[in-house]
């Protein structure tokens, strides 16, 4: 009796591990052939819906085409449109479509489809965040392969913003059902997707794409979570491409590690961003704008870059990298701790490396950080603390979720905080209306605000010549330096990494793509 | 009947875990409708955008109402959507649950098969020098955290004399690894407490009059004292699997397994509450469901349990 029922549990852990085999091998196989690429990806990519702010941006960008691309410092590039004209009072913009484009259903590319598009977001509250939604007022077909979009004001982010991912890229209008649904992601674009699951995707070619040869028979996507196993992933040759930062971000750490490895190459350009501490100008004692230009006196911006970040950036000197369009020429402040403790003792702030006051009161700030928001940065507080620290400023460095972070940030609840502009496409005029604007939203915070930089800021925005655009932002500039409005700290570099299949790959114009050479032919 | 009682007491655990989640989802800090608004659109929350938010949440409806309105979505199968992907939470959770029960189970099936075995081999020659290194291998497994174990074998195993993948489930080669950092600590545990009660087993009477009898010491461990830790076993493996199927958040991570594990933690960095909401109901069914498991096995192989005696 005692031996069958042992004889049980044994027969049971048997069929358990056949089951859990058969399990493990029931799920997709993804060996790699000559013609196949594959990428490491941190996430699923979710619904590709261009009109869905959820979406994966480099996934989104291989099925959807814009009417503008985005290329290298800035220039603007036909895409979907072969050729634009802006009126010269600024209130309209007419766009001559590419010939002999379809999207993958079959479905003609021409001024119908590019306002059935524009109809789908133009105007919409969900997507107020983008300037030409809220400046764009009509729509027309002036043309069987030509759209004319007419404007209440002229907007000088138009043609940028007309290259985003989001939600301004082109869909066949056979992509919804007849109550509107999105039915699935049909575009223009050189790829076209087979598989979107918790396991990752599959792209295949558009034998349709207008714009050359797909070079590749499948583009595999693997989701690996854990940035470390991406990197291991890669040296072990399961994967071909990491890096980015919307498909698989490298920390410096990482990058330093793998340009040490054989077999791998570490691809690395100027960065797009710009991290900076940034101010509450509003109340306590970084309202003091010498406390501000001491503060931004004493951080040694190339120990943070060089320390930090591992040389994977380098030290900003004003609010855009030299890659943003209308980027500033003037630079803030250099390193110079002397002249940082002159600034505090003539504001009045006495003592030295053990402690300030002034009029009783304790020279203390806090120094919000969130690494959900902007990973690393937990670390880089205590380089900030340590320096302020060598001037008598006593910091309290306080960890937060992001939720908790963006709570705080929009209603001004800290002394210090990191921020990080958005990068291109969106800048120079994104991270100004955003972050600066004091008309605008503040729930991502707002860096600095005067009426120098509003006016500023309003006059970029309808500005029409370069001249007057230059101008606008020169302004812009001028006021954030005379008042130190938020001291620049690195520009992180673009950081990618590639196994043996590509050895001679070289980065997309923004992080928001995967590069069009090393996947289509000419 | 208590089998009946059992259930029905299980179905109040359960409802009072998902009320208990639901309460706590509440009391976090920050605007539900503010972290749909900045998942949603990218950013920006307008009083315009958070009202249409709220609305179409109900989230100006009383807490009893919401809470109400979600259970018989859930008892139904619609968990609702994920904020950050659109995506219906049921079908991300059943896509991806079969991961994590096969890294789980098969990690589970790894602890105990060599958990078991080091204590059986071990009680065969108490004291002698293979039980002596046994439960110094064991104390090693117990040791050794899995994220740790998982970058040693990755090492050696991938990168090293390349025989195994880093990632990748796609094979049954995928899955070795991950199965042995996460069943490892299960493996020690599980060897050291079986030693231990097969130890208090053999100075039972009945294990003397065996061997009084002229059995002999395999035939007195296998017939005489494991089936009688046979019970408590049980219970451990089902603590086991508790606590592996909390584990895998992290082994999920390191071998790149698309499970429930990660999808949970993300979830929660992201303050995506449908989603945080949905995996605390599930891993509180998880531990329910596996609690009477373990009841039913207990009854199954021990007539004392059956006849509700205490005595193990």
């Amino acid at each position: 009796m005692l031996k069958i029922r042992l004889s049980h549990v044994i027969a049971a852990a048997v069929g358990a591990a056949i089951l859990l085999t058969t399990t493990a091998c029931s799920a997709q196989s993804t060996q790699s052939t000559s013609k196949t690429l594959t990428l490491a990806v941190g996430h699923p990519l979710g619904e590709l819906n261009p009109r869905v702010m959820a979406g994966d941006f480099p996934g989104l960008d291989l099925i959807f085409e814009p009417l503008i691309r985005y290329g290298r410092d800035g220039t603007l590039e036909p895409a979907l449109a072969a050729k634009w004209k802006v009126a010269t009072d600024g209130l309209s913009a007419t766009f001559d479509l590419r010939k002999n484009v379809v999207f993958t259903d079959g479905t003609p590319f021409d001024g119908a489809a590019a306002k059935w598009n524009f109809d789908q977001w133009v105007g919409k509250a969900d997507y107020s965040s983008i300037g030409a939604s809220q400046f764009i007022t009509g729509v027309n077909v002036t043309g069987p392969l030509q759209v004319t979009l007419t404007l209440s004001k002229p907007y000088s982010g138009l043609l940028q913003e007309l290259s985003l991912v989001r939600p301004v890229r082109f869909s066949s209008p056979a992509s919804v059902d007849s109550a509107g649904k999105f039915t699935g992601p049909i575009g223009t674009g050189p790829y076209s997707i087979t598989r979107n699951d918790n396991q990752g995707a599959t792209f295949v070619p558009n034998k349709k794409y207008w714009g050359g040869t797909p070079k590749y028979d499948s583009l595999v996507w693997r989701i690996i979570d854990d940035s470390g196993s991406r990197s291991l992933a890669l040296r072990a040759g399961e994967v071909d491409l990491i890096g980015g930062d919307w498909l698989s971000p490298i920390s410096p750490v990482e990058a330093s590690q793998l340009a040490k490895a054989s077999g791998v190459k570490v691809v690395t350009e100027p960065g797009l961003n710009t991290l900076l501490l940034g101010f509450n100008a509003t109340t306590g004692p970084a309202s003091e704008s010498q406390v501000r230009s001491a503060i931004a006196s004493a951080i040694d911006t190339k120990v943070v870059a060089k320390v930090y970040f591992r040389g994977y950036a380098k030290p900003a000197t004003a609010l855009y990298p030299p890659a943003i369009a209308n980027s500033p020429t003037d630079t803030f402040a250099t390193f110079d701790l002397a002249k940082a403790k002159s600034a505090l003792q003539a504001a009045g702030w006495v003592g030295d490396k053990s402690g300030r006051t002034k009029a009783g009161a304790k020279l203390s700030m806090n120094l919000l950080v969130s690494d959900a928001v902007l990973p690393g940065s937990r670390l880089l507080s205590q380089q900030i603390q340590a320096s302020l620290q060598e001037l008598g400023i006593a910091v309290q460095i306080q960890t937060v979720d992001s939720t908790t972070y963006f709570d705080r940030v929009s209603r001004g609840a800290y002394d210090l905080t990191f921020y990080q502009t958005y990068g291109a496409p969106y800048d120079p005029l994104s991270t100004l209306t955003f972050l600066f604007d004091s008309a605008g939203d503040p729930s991502e915070g707002r860096i600095y605000a005067s009426d120098a930089i509003d006016a500023g800021i309003a006059a970029a925005r309808v500005a029409i010549t370069p001249a007057e655009t230059s101008a606008a932002y020169s302004s812009i500039y001028a006021a954030m330096k005379k008042d130190t409005a938020f001291v620049p700290l690195v520009w992180p570099s673009r950081i990618w990494a590639t196994g043996a299949k590509l050895p001679n790959f070289s980065l997309a114009p923004t992080e928001y793509g995967l590069p069009l050479s090393t996947l289509v032919g000419k | 009947m208590p089998l009946l009682r059992r259930l029905l007491s299980s179905v109040g655990v359960l409802l009072f875990a998902s009320f208990l989640s639901f309460i706590l989802i509440k009391l976090a800090p920050g605007d539900l409708a503010q972290s749909i608004a900045q998942l949603r659109t990218g950013a920006v929350g307008s009083p315009k955008l958070l009202a249409q938010i709220r609305l179409e949440y109900g989230l100006n409806d009383p807490f009893i109402v919401q809470y109400g309105r979600w259970l018989i979505d859930a008892l139904q199968g619609n968990l609702g959507r994920s904020i950050q992907t659109n995506i219906p939470i049921a079908q991300d959770v059943s896509a991806r649950a079969g991961m994590t029960f096969a890294l789980a189970g098969g990690a589970l099936l790894f602890g105990a098969v060599t958990g078991i075995g080091l204590a059986l081999a071990g009680a065969l020659r108490p004291g002698g020098t293979l039980d002596r290194i046994l439960r110094y291998v064991g104390l090693f497994a117990v040791s050794i955290p899995g994220f740790a174990l998982a970058l040693i074998l990755i090492l050696l195993f991938a990168l090293k004399l390349r025989w195994l993948p880093v990632t990748g489930t796609g094979t049954l080669s995928g899955w070795i690894l991950p199965w042995i950092a996460l069943g490892l600590a299960s493996a020690g545990t599980i060897a050291r407490v079986l030693r231990s009660s097969l130890a208090d087993a053999m100075n039972q009477t009945f294990v003397t009059t065996a061997l009084s009898r002229g059995y002999t010491m395999r035939q007195v461990v296998f017939r005489e004292a494991f089936p009688s830790v046979l019970t408590g076993l049980f219970a451990v493996l089902g603590v086991q699997f508790g606590q592996l199927f909390i584990s895998t958040v992290v082994i999920e991570a390191i071998f790149g397994i698309t499970g429930l594990g990660q999808y949970f933690f993300h979830a929660a960095q992201f303050r995506d509450l449908p989603v945080v909401q949905s995996s605390l109901f599930l891993f509180a069914l998880v531990f329910v469901g596996q609690s009477l498991i373990v009841d039913f096995l207990q009854r199954l192989v021990d007539p004392r349990v059956r006849r509700g005696s205490s005595t193990a």
